[in-house]
């Protein structure tokens, strides 16, 4: 079953703050999330990926919430640490 | 770190052209000890991850005690780190070398994960803000092709 992804607002403000490349890397990670989530009872959890930028390397990781009720994956954070 | 400290001792011992096999292999032992309780870290908290109905201060209390964990792990990660590429930059070759390297930049970033602001996310979420992610892609794409 596919789960509607979507941003708290400072999940929203986070992958604002990310290069643009970057923010389309984590809309990706997300769509594979929200059609693929972890089974019950998994609610708050964290995933991460490595992305290689020409200039750098970046660490991210991604924190979501499901709603099994409204089906919605919600992403309330997002680091990321550039190593170069 | 007592072993952190015998590769200290042992290289201090060797001449830096010279760094026997068996140094190099302790620094090997050392990353391998050192990415294993990473990966106990992260069951951990896969294990105890916050459930959405769970209230703020049991939320708070795991996510210091994580990231507590955490933390010391980097504090540990950075002084095998130190050593390691001290030996690389040497000509040695030292075993996951590369692989401690991510772990290490990996949890720098988990640390910027604070249990204020997973808090937070989780009060934003339980209250129904949600912006639907297509909407960030369409803005993105206009983005992109303007």
């Amino acid at each position: 079953m596919s789960f509607a992804p979507g941003f708290a607002p400072d999940g929203q403000a986070d992958w604002r703050a990310l290069e643009t490349e970057l923010q389309e890397q984590v809309l990706d990670a997300m769509d594979r999330i929200a059609a693929n989530p972890p089974p019950p009872p998994a609610t708050v959890f964290l995933g991460d990926f490595v992305w290689e930028a020409s200039d750098a390397k970046h660490y991210v990781w991604i924190r979501y919430i499901v709603n099994r009720t409204a089906q919605t994956i919600t992403v309330i954070g997002i680091t990321d640490y550039a190593r170069r | 770190m007592i072993a952190v400290s015998l590769l200290d001792a042992v290289t201090r011992a060797d001449q830096p052209q010279a760094v026997p096999a068996r140094t190099v292999e302790l620094a090997g032992q050392l990353i391998d000890a050192s990415l294993a309780e990473r990966r106990r870290i992260r069951q951990l908290e896969a294990e105890f991850a916050p459930a959405e109905s769970s209230d703020a201060q049991a939320v708070m209390d795991i996510e210091r005690s994580i990231h507590s964990l955490y933390s010391g792990w980097v504090a540990e990660g950075e002084q095998i780190l130190l050593r390691v590429r001290r030996l690389i930059s040497s000509g040695l070759e030292v075993r996951q070398a590369a692989e401690m390297e991510d772990a290490y930049a990996s949890t720098l970033s988990r640390l910027k994960f604070t249990p204020e602001k997973t808090s937070r996310g989780m009060e934003q979420a339980r209250r129904g803000e949600f912006t639907p992610a297509e909407d960030l892609r369409n803005e993105l794409r206009a983005r992109i092709r303007s």
